[in-house]
């Protein structure tokens, strides 16, 4: 997923001015350069944020994106050249970011993974200068490929896929009336609610109110209260929220005495949830990327075993696992295309289809989305439990 | 439109939201009132705690112990700031001042997410807080009961010990006249490290209420209930203890009730609009709504 | 009473004070004795304050001592100056105006640790000061100027000082409450207070006083006894000089 932080701009204004003194991160470069053997080196960048707002997604992509090149080097490359990612610090950054791809681009990378930080855009219309091409890394917005340049591609789950995924599941729920919480502040709450409502109208549903939360606000009681006093009550609650903020929602909903459903999506799956207690999260149903590692998901469990086998431990989260399939996806490209070329990647890429750890990667070449299901999680208590991937809807809206 | 249990409900949702903030409010007038500093790391101060009660909770203590444990560190912490950035620069400008704190709160925030994670990080409560009582046909959490209950009697302590108090006298000897209680005998540095002690004091009590409510912590947690606080204290008169408290639930109010009645259109500009009345009360009462004409000092 | 000139209770050294460029006494030398009231005359801008200012510790001089009871005064702050002796009823009087007049009084009284005394001692203000008593619980900005004065002195009696430092008591006053003023300065004088008392009002001061010195532009220009003061030489330094009161 991709968001960016709610900005209180006059603080954070004069916050930063003081922060230049004070930020002491430097770009650290993470790379294993291993030296090529008997071809030549494909280098992968990836000016990711690794320090800052974002580290929270990039750092899997590039554990997981690592993961798939040592392997990959291990039985020999492709076509035999070697990988190398080459993984810098953008500190979320746009500006930093922007050096850091030219820097890459400059180095002779033929393959940028995206940012989920500020700087993709950036990162996006230098690569496609460059005609190099570039993924949306873990961001999900589907305007995102649309926004980078037409070298873009998006490998992952769309948003507009989640809001189609659950209405139909909702539907599937036997709920027909809906209460929709969204949030015009960035546009993963702004158009996540448009996503839903259009797929759940599309297949029958009626969205019986609407409402406006404010991000990071830490008390939604007045929200609750209108929710609560919702005449007739809605059959479900949607809304785009994520953590911590769907922890005090949740909380104080059920305090409130609501215990309708309430679906949600991917900025979720996160540790700090549990706490929020069985009483509040019971029930509670999102989208994500993919399933944490469980039985009912072999792939992924696999994938954290032989990863725990390699490294000793855990990846930091279950989004590495995207990173795993963008680099095996990229190999399968390279294979098809029997090139390393960017021009010949880029040529392939519009027809990639790829079957990862994390799902089906079906690139649609008109949207230069990849067709790919979402998995959907449901709180069992306050544990995570995969209810697998449902499959891709067969209405999503355009993005 | 709406009905009137759903008014009672809203009622409820604003003392609980406003004795936070009142609180908040009232942290950061205290030190305003004494030093005419406005010290915005005093968010991190409700971030400390939180960070406190998630470090003990992983200690496997109770939540009574984490809740203590978290007002002390505010406390702690509070008064080390004074020491260690503030005094330093005693008698420097209030810009000078100001960023000061700024940069305070920055330093803070990267710590924060270099020593433990810029990702939240949640904070176990105990499961009561999650049960309701019905009051008619009103349903009062009991977390929103305990907030308002604390609340409320940690400002009737408050107020017994700055009236009664040689200490609380001082303090507000020392925020009318900073020298001239000097003149008499108030130590400065005493009475400006209480002033922390008690500023600090309320950020726990808050930065307690509000992790009870938010069960998560993450660097910026301490953003939201800075900017309320300084909200509240300008809506009350800076540096005016009464106007804080009565700024806190003012706003809480403000806040519950124009998110009831906006129409969903507007709701988005909810807080433009909150704003718009604070800076349009501003423009009739400078003083603030609570706030007494300052009389010029010859 | 030996007949031997007392040892000076405050001695002040030779000292400079300076605001950044602006030096405001230059080189100023006086003596307190115990159970003495010693004037401070001059014209407006003259230094007097400053004076105070500094033996009050709010000031430091750039050069130059100050001794209480044989110990170094100079370069203490205020708060310790409190405790060291010296209690000072500020020009303007500066009473804090939120807090009550017994607030007012505990106050003063906060360098102190025997809290008994205290309480008793406040009485004792009350039944000197009967208005004071009569509106103990009013805030002290809801006072008279004059009751705001004696509020002021009151505040600084508590203290238990050993020298008062009284900057121009009399400014702003009715002439009935100032005649009040110095009837009570006269009276803390017969219970053995010492006094620096710094006026506008010369006649009346040197009326009460047993010493004064006459500071002009920063510095000393004259002192000796009250008395002899208390002639005409006086009132030509003053002459030509308004009062813009
Ligand atoms: N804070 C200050 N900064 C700069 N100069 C000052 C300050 N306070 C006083 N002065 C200057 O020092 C000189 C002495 O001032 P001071 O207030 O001591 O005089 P004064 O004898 O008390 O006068 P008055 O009778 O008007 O009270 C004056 O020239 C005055 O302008
Ligand atoms: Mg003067």
């Amino acid at each position: 997923m991709r968001r960016s932080w709610r900005i209180g701009a006059l603080l954070l204004a004069v916050f930063a001015l003081v922060a230049g003194a004070c930020s002491a991160n430097t770009g650290s470069s993470s790379a294993s350069s291993s030296e090529s053997s008997s071809g030549g080196t494909f280098l992968i960048g990836f000016p990711g944020d690794f320090s800052s707002t974002y580290a929270f997604y990039d750092e899997p992509i590039k554990e997981g994106a690592q993961f798939a090149i040592d392997q990959i080097n291990a039985s020999g490359g492709v076509l035999g050249n070697t990988l190398e990612l080459q993984a810098l610090d953008n500190r979320n950054d746009v500006a930093e970011t922007s050096k850091l791809t030219q820097q890459l681009l400059d180095q002779g990378a033929k393959w940028l993974i995206g940012t989920t930080g500020d700087g993709i855009l950036a990162e996006g219309s230098q690569a496609c200068a460059a005609n190099i091409p570039v993924s949306t890394g873990d961001g999900t917005a589907p305007t995102l490929v649309g926004d980078m340049g037409p070298c873009a591609y998006q490998l992952i789950m769309s948003d507009n896929v989640q809001g189609a995924t659950l209405a139909e599941y909702a539907i599937k729920q036997g709920y027909k009336t809906a209460y929709v919480l969204g949030s015009t502040e960035i546009p993963y709450t702004k158009n996540l609610p448009t996503y839903f409502t259009k797929a759940f109208e599309n297949a029958g549903g009626t969205v019986t109110g609407t409402d406006q939360f404010k991000i990071g606000a830490g008390d939604y009681s007045a929200v609750v209260t209108k929710i609560a006093s919702a005449d007739p009550a809605p059959d479900a609650i949607f809304t785009p929220m994520f953590v911590p903020d769907t922890q005090v929602f949740l909380r104080q909903l059920r305090q409130a005495g609501v215990t309708i459903p309430v679906l949600s999506t991917d900025g979720n799956l996160d540790p700090s949830l549990p706490d929020a207690g069985a009483k509040a999260l019971n029930g509670f149903t999102f989208t994500a990327s993919a399933c944490p590692p469980g039985p009912d998901n072999p792939k992924i469990q696999q994938f954290y075993a032989d990863y725990k086998a390699k490294y000793g431990k855990d990846p930091s989260s279950v989004i590495a696992v995207l990173g795993y399939d963008e680099i095996y996806a990229l190999k399968s490209i390279i294979e098809a295309q029997n090139s390393t070329d960017p021009q010949a990647i880029l040529a392939g890429l519009p027809n990639v289809s790829y079957d990862g750890v994390s799902g089906q990667i079906q690139m649609d070449p008109t949207t230069r989305r990849a067709k790919k299901s979402a998995w959907m999680v449901k709180m069992d208590g306050a544990s995570f439990t995969c209810l697998g991937q449902p499959g891709y809807p067969t209405f999503v809206p355009s993005a | 439109m709406v009905s009137p249990s759903e008014f009672a409900q809203q009622l409820v949702n604003a003392l609980s939201l406003g004795s936070i903030y009142a609180l908040l409010a009232l942290g950061l007038s205290m030190v305003y009132g004494v030093l005419g500093m406005l010290n915005f790391a005093f968010g991190e101060l409700v971030t400390i705690t939180a960070y406190t009660m998630l470090f003990l909770a992983n200690h496997g203590a109770p939540f009574p112990v984490m809740a203590i444990g978290g007002v002390f560190a505010a406390v702690i912490a509070s008064i080390l700031m004074e020491l260690v950035a503030f005094r330093p620069l005693r008698g420097a400008s209030f810009v000078t001042l100001l960023f000061t704190s700024f940069a305070v709160a920055e330093l803070l925030q990267n710590v924060f997410r270099q020593a433990i994670s810029s990702r939240p990080k949640g904070v176990p409560v105990p499961s009561l807080f999650d049960n309701a009582v019905r009051v008619g046909s009103v349903r009062i959490g009991v977390l929103p009961l305990i907030t308002a209950g604390v609340g409320a009697t940690a400002l009737v302590l408050l107020t017994l010990f700055m009236r009664r108090s040689r200490s609380g006298i001082a303090m507000r000897a020392a925020s009318q006249d900073f020298a001239t209680a000097r003149l008499v005998g108030v130590r400065a540095n005493r009475v400006i490290s209480l002033a922390f002690a008690i500023s600090g004091l309320l950020a726990g009590i808050a930065g307690v209420l509000w992790i009870s409510r938010t069960t998560a912590v993450q660097p910026t947690t301490g953003f939201v209930p800075i900017l309320e606080a300084f909200i509240a204290s300008v809506i009350g008169g800076l540096g005016n203890l009464r106007g804080a408290v009565a700024g806190g639930f003012f706003l809480g109010a403000l806040e519950v009730f124009l998110q009831a009645t906006l129409p969903g259109k507007i709701l988005p500009f909810a807080q433009a609009v909150a704003l718009l009345i604070v800076v349009a009360i501003l423009y009739v009462r400078p003083q603030g709504l609570f706030g007494r004409r300052v009389e010029a000092k010859v | 009473m030996t007949g031997q000139p007392p040892r000076p209770l405050l001695s002040v050294d030779e000292i400079t004070v300076a605001y950044g460029p602006v030096t405001a006494l230059h080189g100023v030398s006086l003596q307190v004795s115990e159970g003495e009231i010693v004037a401070v005359l001059g014209p407006n801008g003259a230094g007097k304050t400053t004076l105070l200012r500094t033996l009050a510790g709010a000031l430091r001089p750039r050069h130059g001592q100050i001794w209480l009871d044989g110990k170094r005064l100079d370069g203490i702050v205020p708060e310790e100056a409190v405790r060291r002796g010296i209690a000072t009823v500020p020009e303007g009087r500066l009473v804090f105006p939120g807090l009550t007049v017994e607030e007012n009084l505990q106050l003063g009284a906060i360098s102190r640790r025997d809290r008994q005394a205290i309480r008793a001692e406040i009485d004792e203000l009350f039944s000197m000061f009967p208005i004071l008593g009569e509106r103990r619980a009013q805030p002290a900005g809801t006072l008279s100027g004059g009751e705001q004065q004696q509020l002021s002195i009151g505040r600084a009696l508590m203290a238990r000082p050993r020298v008062m430092l009284l900057d121009e008591p009399s400014l702003g006053l009715a002439p009935i409450i100032v005649g009040q003023i110095f009837a009570l300065l006269r009276d803390l004088r017969g219970r053995g207070a010492t006094l620096l008392l710094v006026e506008q009002n010369v006649h009346k001061a040197l009326e009460i006083a047993d010493r004064a010195y006459v500071l002009s532009v920063g510095r000393v220009v004259t002192s000796g006894p009250a008395r002899t003061l208390a002639t005409g030489e006086l009132e030509r330094m003053y002459l030509g000089m308004s009062r813009a009161r």
